[in-house]
């Protein structure tokens, strides 16, 4: 086969075009330019559409090479799906170094029903000013695009969740709680009141001694009253004993109700005290009688309710 | 007599009664309750009815409270056979072959007798009974044609309650003498029950009883000293309004609302306590008021003595005559349960 001479020399001078280009931009070394500083995003997966990914690099670059402004990442391109949405950048000599701070901001544009790996593109930048052609490339950095939706979802009527009602909330164990604190709460008042009141209006209030305290607090301070205090007395003793009780019986009392055995000396005393009243002189203040009967008998209601 | 002096007096007499106890306590053991009742009965000068069965110390309990308080001591069995004369004199021949007629028990001792003691009464014939009785009432007898006076005799009668045959129960005027019924019985407690058997001083009654202090009282100031007692001992208008109710409870004890198992309460009585029974109630309350150290009768001087100063004056109706020891115990005790001692006074 035979070569046309016009295709031979078109073809050198194309390979000697190529050669030549190929001296133009050679790779930048490390003496010359280097990216001394790459901040990729921090998240590399769950990343959706609308999303903005930023990266920082810092190239250093030795004078008198200088990145050309030609060749700096065009805002708006878009690649891929990935739209260059935002560029920044910013030069700082120093030491006889040019140094390049660039802020590239990617919006994330593309579809998919399914995760995919995706990646911000390269940036080729080229270096002038100095004796050769060089260039430097922003490498790529790769992520996961999730997409929001399942990847078989054809029709949204498919996807939708019948409407029901909300769940109730469970409250049982609140309301035992509540009840069980309504309850020691009205105990607790009902004790109070148990405790303090006089009156016979609740269950077991009836009690002889209570009404015994009752009615001896109400008895005028006179002579003669104190004979008064001292039936009230007895008649409550001789009622929750369930026959007269007089002092020779006390112990056999205090068998039988233990709840007094607490008051023995006191109630020895007022036997002692009402058979001198009653059987042998009456008592001189009569006022002072009454109070301590009064004293006595609610310190015996309290022992008949069995509260201390 | 002025009120220091009486105080002293009391107190003094007072310190030998309770000596006396204690005495007799000495030798006679397990029966406390009834040594202060007789103590009492003594000092209230008032006759005793000791009920009790037979070998349970009454015999050695009397003479040694007869040791005790001084005088004579006579004794006589109660029989079928037995007449009123036989307690007046007692006829024998004498050395020269003649008929003799010395006094009997009841006049031997003349008014240095203190005690005696009519062993099983109801064994006697009411003949017996009624000359016992008009002597403890009156204290003196006409006898061979002179007065014989017994002005410190205590009567001491013992009460077969056992048998029934050829016994002439105590018709109930009879015992109304009586200030008191005492029971004398066993005592309950192992220990003493043990001593009464094993222990030899127990034996010999006549050396026990010889372990009694001789004169602790005399016999013959007991009588002007019980006035003394009596005197100094006041009662108040509640006690009296309280005795009084104790009284006709034991006339109704219905109206009180005494209720009985087994009894209809408003058929039992015939008739309640007496007039004199009830002054011999107050009588030994003071003397037990005394013993306390009291000058003011209390409710509890008289439940004292009430069992045993009423129990045997109260009439049942026929019906329940056969159980009245048990019935009398019962009733009393229910009535010192039921009767409420200021109830009265207070609503004056």
């Amino acid at each position: 086969m035979k070569t046309h001479p016009s295709i031979l020399l078109l073809t050198g001078a194309l390979l000697l075009g190529s050669l030549h280009a190929q001296a133009q931009e050679s790779v930048a070394q490390d003496a010359d330019a280097k990216i001394s500083a790459i901040a990729n995003p921090k998240q590399s997966n769950g990343i959706h559409i609308g999303d903005v990914l930023k990266r920082s690099i810092v190239i250093d670059v030795k004078s008198p090479y200088q990145l050309s402004k030609n060749t700096y990442p065009v805002k708006g391109t878009v690649r891929n799906g990935i739209e260059l949405v935002d560029v920044n950048v910013a030069a700082k000599a120093k030491n006889g170094m040019t140094e390049y701070r660039m802020d590239l901001s990617y919006q994330v544009f593309t579809h998919a029903n399914a995760p995919v790996v995706m990646q911000l593109p390269s940036e080729p930048l080229l270096l002038s000013g100095g004796p050769k052609a060089l260039h430097i490339d922003v490498p790529t950095w790769r992520f996961w695009f999730s997409p929001l939706v399942s990847a078989n979802i054809e029709t949204a009527k498919a996807n939708l969740q019948p409407q029901i009602k909300a769940e109730r909330i469970d409250v049982n164990h609140h309301r035992w709680a509540l009840l069980g604190f309504g309850g020691l709460l009205a105990g607790a008042l009902v004790a109070l009141l148990y405790i303090n009141a006089d009156k016979r209006w609740l269950p077991f209030m009836g009690g002889a001694f209570a009404l015994a305290h009752r009615r001896i607090k109400r008895l005028p301070h006179a002579a003669g009253e104190e004979r008064k205090a001292l039936l009230y007395v007895h008649q409550a003793f001789n009622q929750t004993h369930g026959s007269n009780l007089f002092a020779h019986d006390l112990d056999a009392f205090l068998t039988a109700h233990g709840s007094f055995a607490r008051m023995k000396q006191e109630i020895a005393d007022f036997f002692e005290r009402s058979n001198r009243a009653l059987f042998a002189a009456p008592p001189e203040d009569v006022g002072a009688f009454i109070r301590e009967l009064a004293v006595l008998s609610k310190q015996l209601r309290n022992c008949e309710r069995g509260v201390r | 007599m002025s009120t220091a002096i009486a105080e002293n007096q009391l107190a003094d007499w007072r310190q030998r009664s309770l000596k006396l106890e204690s005495e007799v306590k000495k030798v006679i053991v397990g029966q406390d309750k009834a040594i202060r009742l007789m103590n009492i009965a003594i000092f209230a000068r008032g006759h005793v009815l000791l009920e009790g069965g037979v070998g349970v110390g009454k015999t050695t309990l009397l003479q040694s409270i007869t040791r005790g308080i001084g005088g004579a001591y006579e004794r006589i069995e109660g029989t079928v056979d037995l007449m009123p004369n036989d307690l007046v004199y007692h006829t024998y021949l004498g050395d020269d072959g003649k008929p003799k007629i010395d006094e009997g028990p009841l006049l031997r001792a003349g008014e240095n007798l203190s005690v005696f003691f009519f062993n099983e009464i109801n064994r006697a014939r009411p003949q017996v009974h009624a000359l016992m009785l008009r002597v403890m009432a009156e204290r003196h007898l006409y006898a061979f044609k002179r007065e014989y006076r017994l002005p410190h005799m205590v009567v001491f009668a013992d009460r077969n309650q056992v048998e029934k045959n050829e016994t002439f129960e105590i018709p109930s005027a009879a015992r109304d003498r009586f200030m008191m019924e005492i029971p004398i019985d066993i005592p309950e407690d192992r220990e003493l029950k043990k001593a009464l058997m094993f222990n030899t001083k127990f034996q010999h009654a006549e050396k026990l009883t010889q372990q009694v202090e001789s004169g602790v009282l005399q016999f013959d100031q007991l009588n002007d000293f019980s006035d003394v007692i009596q005197e100094h001992i006041s009662a108040s208008d509640v006690i009296e309004e309280y005795a009084l109710d104790l009284w006709e409870a034991t006339q109704n004890p219905a109206q009180f609302g005494i209720r009985m198992e087994s009894v209809d309460v408003a058929r039992l009585i015939q008739a309640g306590a007496s007039p004199r029974g009830m002054g011999m109630l107050l009588k030994a309350a003071r003397v037990h008021a005394w013993l306390m150290n009291r000058n003011s009768l209390y409710p509890e001087d008289i439940h004292a003595v009430f069992h045993e100063v009423i129990a045997h004056r109260l009439a049942f109706n026929a019906m329940y005559e056969n159980r009245r020891t048990a019935l009398s115990r019962e009733l009393t005790a229910h009535i010192l349960d039921t009767v409420a001692v200021p109830s009265r006074a207070m609503a004056a």
